[in-house]
C-alpha cells in the first residue's frame, strides 16, 4: 500500500460524539425563539426597520476603514506565509550542501562564514 | 427541540437543500447529519481538540443555517462548508493561539515515541500529520480526508496551485523521511 | 547658469551611485530568470523587500518555536528573495541561465561551499556565497542547480547559518545534522 492509500486511511473522516446534530438544531432554535415580552407585530417591524437603517449607515461608515484593515491583515497573512517558505527553502538547501560536503569530503566541514 | 431525521436512501441532495432554505428544520437536520462528519473531522485534524472541535464545527453549522438562502445546490454547500471551516480554523488558531498539535498537548492521541514497528502505521501517519506546519496540514488533510486535487484546495484556501503543490511535495517528503523505512 | 546646475546635477549623480551600488550589492538581480516560468512545472517566486519583511514580522507569531525561530532571523534582514523552477524534464534551463546569477557572484561575494557532482541524471551544483564589506557580513546567496530544478536564494542583511540551518528541525521537516 503506498503513502498516499495509507494517509488516505489514517485521515479518515471521524464521527463527531453522539448528538452533535440535536445539539446544532437546539442552538438554532434557541437563537431563533422569541423571547417573553415582545412587542406588537407591528411596532416591533417599525423598530427592526429602524434599527436596520441606522445599522446600516453605521456599517457604510465602518465599512471602508474595515475593507482596509483586511487589505493589509491579508497582505500580512501573505508576507508571512511567503517568508515562511522562503527560508524553508533557504535552509533545506544549507542543508543540501552540507550532505553533499559531508559526502564528498571524509573530514567534515562546517558551514561557516569566511574568516 | 426539533429531532434530526434519518436522511432517506436516494434523497435528492438539491431537493434537501430547497427544502431546508423553505425553513424545514427536518431537511436542516439532515444535511447537518450529511456533512457533520466532514467539517468535525477538519476541524479535530486543525485543532487537535474534540470539544473545540466541536464548537468550532456548530459554529459553521450555525452559520450554514443563516447563509443557506445563498446556496444553489448540494455541491455547493460542500464547498462552502469546507471553506467556513477551512478560514475558522485558521481564525480559531490565530485567535486562541494553539500550541501546535505536533507538541502533543491537546491531543488525545498517544503521545509520539520512537517510531517503532509496533505502533500502527495509521497512528504514526495521523500523528505526524498533526505535526506538519498548519496550512501545510490543512492542504494534506483536504487532499487526504477530502479528495481533494491541488486546484480544488487551491480555490477553496485562496491559494496558488504551485503553492498547495509545494506544501504536498514538502510535506510527503517529511512524512517518508519519518516513517520506518519498512513502511514507507 | 545652466553650467552651474548641470555641475550641481552631476555631483548629486556621482554621490549617488556608490551609494546605490553598496545597496545593490548583497541584492541580486534575478529578472532574467523569469522567462524559466513558462516551461516550469513548479515555481516559487518570492520577493520580500524590507517593507513587506516588516508586515510579514508583525504577523508571524512568537507563540510558538518555529515561529519564535522565523521572528528571530527575521529582525536583522533587508530582503528575502527565492526563486525556485521544477521542471518535467532535463536540459530546461541553460548554463547561461545559471551563468546570470553566477556572475553577479564576485567582488564582496565570497564563496563559503562549492560542490559539483555528476550523477546518472546529469551534473548537479550546489554554491553558497556571503557578501561582507569589511567585517560586516550582508547577505546570502544559495544557488542549486540540479537536473530538473533551479533554485537561487538572496537573503540581504546578516543572517545567522546556524540558525537558518537548524529551522529545519523546527518545522517538522527531518533535521540533516550539519557539523
Amino acid at each position: 500500500m503506498t503513502l498516499d492509500d495509507e494517509l488516505r486511511r489514517a485521515l479518515e473522516p471521524k464521527a463527531p460524539p453522539d448528538g452533535f446534530a440535536d445539539r446544532v438544531l437546539a442552538r438554532i432554535a434557541s437563537s431563533t425563539a422569541a423571547g417573553p415580552g415582545s412587542r406588537s407585530p407591528h411596532v416591533r417591524s417599525r423598530l427592526i426597520r429602524a434599527l436596520a437603517v441606522a445599522a446600516a449607515l453605521v456599517l457604510t461608515a465602518a465599512a471602508t476603514s474595515y475593507y482596509r484593515y483586511q487589505l493589509v491583515q491579508l497582505e500580512g497573512e501573505r508576507a508571512a506565509r511567503e517568508v515562511r517558505v522562503a527560508l524553508t527553502i533557504a535552509s533545506e538547501k544549507l542543508a543540501l550542501a552540507a550532505r553533499r560536503v559531508n559526502r564528498n569530503d571524509d573530514t567534515k566541514v562546517s558551514i561557516r562564514e569566511a574568516p | 427541540m426539533l429531532r434530526v431525521a434519518q436522511p432517506s436512501p436516494g434523497e435528492d441532495d438539491d431537493r434537501l437543500l430547497a427544502q431546508a432554505v423553505a425553513g424545514d428544520a427536518a431537511a436542516f437536520g439532515c444535511l447537518v447529519r450529511q456533512h457533520e462528519a466532514m467539517v468535525f473531522s477538519l476541524a479535530r485534524r486543525f485543532l487537535g481538540d474534540d470539544s473545540a472541535a466541536e464548537d468550532l464545527a456548530q459554529e459553521v453549522f450555525l452559520a450554514l443555517h443563516q447563509h443557506l438562502a445563498d446556496l444553489r445546490t448540494a455541491a455547493h454547500v460542500k464547498f462552502w462548508l469546507r471553506r467556513v471551516t477551512a478560514n475558522r480554523c485558521i481564525d480559531c488558531r490565530r485567535r486562541r493561539s494553539w500550541q501546535l498539535e505536533r507538541s502533543g498537548e491537546h491531543t488525545r492521541e498517544p503521545a509520539i515515541a520512537p517510531v517503532t514497528a509496533d505502533f500502527l502505521l495509521e497512528t504514526r501517519l495521523r500523528a505526524l500529520v498533526d505535526r506538519l506546519p498548519a496550512r501545510a496540514r490543512l492542504v494534506v488533510v483536504l487532499r487526504y480526508q477530502e479528495d481533494l486535487d491541488p486546484a480544488e484546495i487551491g480555490a477553496l484556501l485562496g491559494m496558488p496551485v504551485n503553492t498547495v503543490k509545494s506544501h504536498l511535495r514538502r510535506s510527503l517528503a517529511a512524512l517518508r523521511a519519518q516513517l520506518p523505512a519498512e513502511a514507507s | 547658469m545652466r553650467t552651474w546646475m548641470r555641475g550641481v546635477l552631476c555631483c548629486a549623480v556621482l554621490m549617488w551611485m556608490p551609494v546605490h551600488a553598496w545597496a545593490q550589492g548583497p541584492r541580486l538581480q534575478l529578472d532574467k530568470l523569469t522567462r524559466l516560468a513558462s516551461q516550469a512545472s513548479e515555481v516559487t517566486d518570492i520577493a520580500l523587500d524590507p517593507a513587506m519583511l516588516q508586515l510579514a514580522g508583525n504577523f508571524v507569531s512568537a507563540q510558538n518555536d518555529d515561529s519564535r525561530a522565523i521572528k528571530e532571523l527575521l529582525g536583522s534582514l533587508k530582503g528575502v528573495y527565492v526563486k525556485t523552477y521544477q521542471f518535467d524534464r532535463d536540459g530546461a534551463y541553460t548554463a547561461a541561465d545559471v551563468e546570470s546569477v553566477r556572475g553577479q557572484l564576485t567582488g564582496n561575494w565570497t564563496r563559503l561551499v562549492a560542490t559539483e557532482s555528476k550523477k546518472e541524471q546529469g551534473r548537479e551544483l550546489v554554491e553558497i556565497y556571503s557578501w561582507r564589506e569589511g567585517e560586516r557580513m550582508g547577505g546570502l546567496a544559495i544557488l542549486v542547480a540540479e537536473p530538473r530544478e533551479l533554485t537561487v536564494v538572496n537573503i540581504v542583511g546578516p543572517i545567522d547559518l546556524t540558525r537558518l540551518a537548524a529551522l529545519r528541525g523546527q518545522l517538522g521537516i527531518p533535521n540533516v545534522p550539519i557539523k
